[in-house]
């Protein structure tokens, strides 16, 4: 048990895997499955780390804010969609990245000025002390408490995990489903889904609120995570990210999500403890072009991604 | 064949839309019986395949109205048209490529009650409905020459066997009409043959009902109980092929187009 006393570097890389794991499952339904390109999935990862938090320190139990947190954000997803769903291709792509970052500055001016009390705290977030310290820390010290020596952050890392397990499973099952298969075909030609009397539209919501439900659900793990969160931790680049890992694993491919998330995180994470002489800053560079040429080798060699099937590649517009 | 019409299943009333200042389809009325094999032809730019799209759903006229099966369908959405069994087809055979072929004719079964999320979320919910569906499907495939390919993916067909696959796809959606846009453009005259060999076969044993758009009048003459003819979005005559054959407004229709194939 010596190894889970002390997982290390290992236990803090793994659990932002397994974070990332979750928002580009939800990724992967609206843009491998349904062909959605929503640019701001972030967003939904906001909300959800906000709704819980802020419930968090208003005393709400912790599965029911997580809860919330997921309804808010599908609900979000939801009202989006309807008017942007319309559009096509590009346009929904524009126009999901300028609202995630409407939602991205709300947080931080604060939304006072409309609620009439201070609620996300604008650039400087919310801190370990408003939420975390109770709600989390039995979590984190279930182990000690009952006597175990372990790693402090196994906990979280095996509830995040599992949760991955739970999730990827259950996509993947609903995606073998006939309501799998007519997302599937929403990709590929939505007016002929409409012309053999499916609700193409309808199935569109579905997928962006299923995939809203997962971001949430990483961003409430996100904040179990962090001794303090803002605004700054929901940029764009977080979608980017997301879209990264969906790539590398395969477009469509649930398990190569999952995947995607563990190579990408390893190489910007793992690399931060290899000793290489150059200046932090450097090595913060050099992460980035190491990620950049991966892709680089992974498009040029096998453009369909680790779990991607190229035949789909090859067929597809 | 040409029954005298009871009540008819398809009825234009009246029906236009303009797109900016073009009148695309300008005040169009006529009724297609059950049972019968309507053909609407046309110089290219008069106005079909928009009419199309408004008795399909996929474009909203600005006025009129469209009567299917008794029922006003103007306002409803095209998937809700083709639940009542008002199916289209596209001029370019749009099959869902990144699928297989048994999995495009899977997805048009109706009454399928998986294909709704929550009913999906079920476990073995819709598995009854889906061995019947799948029956079905390979019945279809087979009867239209694509028994072999039912594992293929629908993007490596090619453009002829495409045609086939949204043929026998439409069919799966159970329609009671059939509305087929240019079904023999790109087609070997063999295969068109096959195809309008299907068309009278399941209109004697379904008393399926067609509208087709289509160029080819040799097909048109020999197989429409009832040809409409459009010019510039007008009707401009519509009857039994033998008297829209001869009538001289089509004539003119065509002749005063650019580019001229009313003689076949």
């Amino acid at each position: 048990m010596s190894f889970l006393s002390d997982l290390g570097i290992w236990a803090p890389i793994l659990t932002v895997t397994g974070i990332y794991a979750l928002l580009a499952l939800g990724l992967q339904v609206q843009v491998g499955q349904a062909g959605l390109r929503n640019f701001g999935h972030v967003a939904s990862m906001l909300l959800g780390a906000y709704t819980m938090a802020i419930l968090n320190s208003e005393g709400v139990p912790l599965v029911l804010s997580m809860l919330a947190a997921l309804a808010v954000a599908m609900l979000a997803a939801a009202l989006v969609a309807i008017p942007t769903l319309r559009l096509r291709g590009d346009f929904l792509a524009i126009v999901t990245i300028a609202l995630a970052e409407i939602v991205r500055i709300l947080a931080r001016t604060d939304v006072e000025a409309i609620v009439g009390r201070p609620l996300t705290n604008g650039p400087s977030g919310l801190s370990d002390r408003t939420f975390r310290s109770e709600v989390i820390k039995p979590i984190l010290d279930w182990g000690r408490d009952n006597g175990w020596d372990f790693d402090r952050s196994l906990p979280l890392l095996v509830i995040v995990w599992t949760a991955v397990l739970v999730v990827g499973l259950g996509l993947w099952a609903l995606s073998r489903t006939p309501w799998g298969r007519v997302v599937r075909a929403v990709r590929e030609d939505e007016d002929a889904v409409r012309a053999l009397g499916k609700n193409a539209f309808l199935c569109k919501v579905q997928a962006m609120a299923i995939g809203a439900a997962c971001a949430a659900l990483a961003g409430c793990f996100f904040v179990a995570n962090q001794v303090q969160f803002s605004p700054a931790s929901f940029e764009p680049i977080v979608t980017f990210s997301a879209f990264t890992i969906i790539i590398l694993g395969g477009l469509g491919s649930f398990r190569g999500a999952v995947a995607g998330a563990f190579v990408l995180q390893v190489l910007l994470e793992r690399t931060r403890y290899i000793e290489t002489g150059f200046t932090g800053e450097q090595e913060a560079a050099l992460r980035y072009i190491v990620v950049g040429l991966v892709l680089m080798a992974l498009v040029a060699f096998r453009p369909q991604g680790i779990f991607g099937k190229r035949e789909e590649l090859v067929l597809g517009d | 064949m040409t029954d005298t019409p009871q009540s008819p299943l398809l009825s234009l009333h009246d029906v236009q839309l303009a797109f900016g200042g073009l009148r695309a389809v300008d005040g169009i009325s006529f009724d297609v019986a059950e049972g019968s094999i309507t053909a609407l032809i046309g110089p290219n730019g008069a106005g079909k395949s928009t009419l199309f799209g408004i008795v399909a759903g996929f474009h909203s006229p600005d006025s009129g109205r469209v009567v299917f099966d008794g029922k006003d369908v103007t306002r409803r959405a095209a998937h809700s048209r083709a639940r009542l069994g008002l199916v289209r087809t596209f001029q370019l055979p749009r099959v869902f490529a990144r699928m297989s072929v048994l999995d495009n004719m899977l997805l048009a079964a109706p009454d399928q009650p998986a294909d709704g999320l929550l009913w999906a979320m079920v476990p073995g919910r819709g598995r009854a409905r889906a061995a019947e569906i799948e029956t079905r499907a390979h019945e279809l495939l087979a009867g239209f020459g694509l028994g072999k390919k039912s594992a293929d993916y629908a993007g490596a067909l090619s453009g002829g066997q495409r045609k086939l696959l949204e043929f026998s796809r439409a069919l799966m959606a159970k329609p009671r009409l059939l509305l087929l846009d240019e079904p023999l453009a790109g087609v070997n005259p063999a295969l068109g043959d096959e195809l309008l060999a299907h068309m009278e076969r399941l209109r004697a044993e379904e008393g399926l009902t067609f509208l087709f758009v289509e160029h080819d009048m040799t097909a048109v003459m020999e197989h429409a109980d009832q040809v409409v003819c459009m010019g510039e979005g007008r009707l401009v005559a519509q009857g039994p092929p033998e008297i829209v054959r001869a009538h001289p407004a089509v004539l003119e229709a065509y002749l005063g187009a650019e580019d001229v194939e009313v003689e076949a």
